[in-house]
């Protein structure tokens, strides 16, 4: 495609390297289980840190109901693999599937919504889900559930699964921004009316991107249950799954691909270090959160970037490169 | 007169219980250049985003080369070449000015042609080109009028309706974009609807007025036809 191509071209690239880096660790496991461990909840976190970044980054739709897809596919799963025996990536893709349909219906409601009061609807869906979860007598209510898989996937092998899930979604959000379809999103998300009046199909585009958005996430909720091996209504379906979501994406860079994924890697190791406070962490990350957006509101990478140029410049306004985007 | 190429008809349209347009009809000429004038509240925007369907109208019907398009929804009016200037431009502010641009060429019909398109609004304007990479949100007020001009022109319209052109513009801005579009006009016989309070001007510019208040059409005519007085007493009620 026209002017993005050059960068659409790098940027496939880079991705491409780091996949074959990666997988190579995965497959020979250098660094030890403990490497793979965290490689696998980083790679998770970006998944849905670049689905949230497609939601609200790129089509303007800030969901705060995110979790409700997590909490589908993890029950999906442990329903499927402890009630019915069945092998466990069937459970997985029957949370897709489950979570596809849930997300197809519930468009028709969400997507007539704008605005705040989209956010607001979509946190509401979950939460109702979440109740609901906690009442059904055929999921245990509020006991939970095990997933049983035998034989148990080493963590190799979810780390391997979580890889490719986790660059097939930063191949969609690399390859989207510069199609005509992207073109029509990024219009739509700065202007509802104006792009509406050029001929972009509003409704279809909105659905198009929540549906995506909806399936990697659940594809990456079960894959976290499958590791975790139980399930609660109150895990599943918790906000904190969104609340981190938004962290990735602010600290990141939102409308970036690269940002969610400098944004998880932070988180990640930022929710390890505060384990060790608890009651303190959230209050931290918070903090955190609030500081990047008074500071540096566009990221952490569009900053690096911006510094970048200004030293290429050789102004002396480098150490400024926060402020040089703000606009 | 040139043959008719869009025709609105009887058309009503109601914000609630309010009516905004009450059974008005215009008739647009290929090739033409018409004027749509009122006060603010007047309903030229709401006539404007019934012909562009943005919005449903409550009753009447719309033409286009008497076809008609009153259900057709908007992204097929563009494909079947009516393009819209929303007011105040309406630019996509975190995108580039050329991309802004290449969001006009989104239609199926105009997709294969954006290249030349493309070329055709630099030449148009040519500071867009120098500015191409910029944010649009970044723009000046006119540029981003010219922006939002170069978008519709995209689309390879041939009815362009100008919601409130020269709105808030500086009026040595506003005369050159005039300028523009009249070369629009000759070299492509671009018809083209202006919605404007900017009266004098859009009366010189154009063939045939419509003035509208609280939703009617209080007159019409040739615009070199009709006298400052009754133009005055139209456009104010009084």
């Amino acid at each position: 495609m026209m002017p993005a191509g050059d960068r659409t071209k790098k940027g496939l690239i880079v991705t491409g390297v780091l996949f074959m880096v990666l997988f190579v660790i995965g497959i020979t496991g250098i660094g030890g289980s403990n490497v793979l461990r965290y490689g696998f909840r980083i790679l998770l976190y970006i998944t849905i840190g670049e689905m949230w970044n497609l939601l609200s980054g790129y089509a303007g739709l800030t969901s705060l109901g995110q979790q409700a897809f997590i909490g589908l596919s993890g029950y999906a799963l442990a329903v499927a693999t402890t009630k019915y025996g069945l092998f466990y990536p069937l459970g997985i893709v029957a949370g897709l599937v489950i979570s596809l349909g849930a997300a197809f219906v519930l468009s028709f409601l969400l997507l007539r919504i704008e605005g705040m009061y989209f956010s607001i609807t979509t946190w509401v869906v979950a939460e109702a889900l979440g109740t609901l979860f906690m009442s059904l007598m055929y999921v245990n209510r509020g006991a939970g559930m095990t997933v049983s898989a035998e034989p148990y996937p080493r963590i190799g092998t979810l780390y391997l699964m979580a890889l490719v899930l986790c660059f097939a979604s930063m191949i969609t959000m690399i390859l989207l921004p510069g199609s005509e379809f992207g073109l029509g999103v990024r219009a739509m998300r700065d202007d509802v009316q104006a792009a509406e009046s050029l001929g972009v199909n509003v409704k279809r585009s909105r659905r198009i991107i929540y549906l995506v958005a909806a399936g990697f996430t659940a594809l990456a909720g079960s894959l976290f249950f499958l590791n975790k091996g139980t399930i609660y209504p109150e895990s599943g379906f918790d906000i904190g799954w969104t609340i981190s979501m938004v962290f990735i994406v602010i600290i990141g860079g939102s409308g970036t691909v690269a940002g969610p994924v400098a944004g998880a890697v932070i988180y990640v190791f930022l929710s390890e270090i505060l384990a060790h406070y608890p009651g303190w962490s959230n209050m931290i990350l918070g903090a955190i959160a609030i500081l990047m957006i008074l500071f540096c509101p566009q990221g952490v990478i569009p900053a690096i970037g911006a510094a970048v140029r200004n030293s290429a410049k050789r102004r002396r306004k480098g150490s400024d490169g926060c402020r040089e985007l703000d606009y | 007169m040139s043959e008719e190429i869009l025709r609105l008809e009887n058309i009503k349209a109601n914000y609630g219980d309010f009516p905004a347009v009450d059974d008005v009809s215009i008739c647009i000429g290929e090739g033409d250049i018409v004027s749509v004038l009122g006060t603010n509240g007047s309903g030229k925007t709401t006539l404007m985003n019934c012909a562009a369907g943005l919005i449903r109208p409550s009753g009447g019907r719309i033409f286009l080369r008497g076809e008609d398009i009153t259900e057709m929804p908007p992204e097929l009016r563009v494909n079947a070449g009516l393009a819209l200037v929303p007011q105040g431009g309406r630019c996509f502010a975190r995108m580039s000015v050329e991309d802004n641009l290449l969001t006009g060429s989104y239609s199926r019909r105009a997709r294969k042609q954006s290249r030349d398109s493309l070329e055709k609004v630099y030449s148009l304007f040519p500071v867009l080109k120098e500015k191409r990479k910029q944010q649009a949100g970044t723009l000046s007020g006119g540029e981003r009028q010219m922006t939002a001009i170069g978008r519709a022109m995209m689309s390879r319209p041939s009815v362009m309706l100008f919601d409130e052109l020269s709105l808030g513009l500086a009026p040595v801005v506003v005369k050159e974009i005039y300028a523009r579009l009249t070369e629009l006009n000759g070299s492509e016989r671009m018809t083209i609807v202006l919605i404007e309070q900017d009266t004098r001007r859009a009366m010189r510019m154009s063939s045939y007025t419509y003035i509208m208040l609280k939703g009617r059409i209080v007159l019409e005519g040739r615009s070199d036809a009709l006298k400052d007085e009754d133009v005055k007493t139209a456009y104010f009620g009084i």
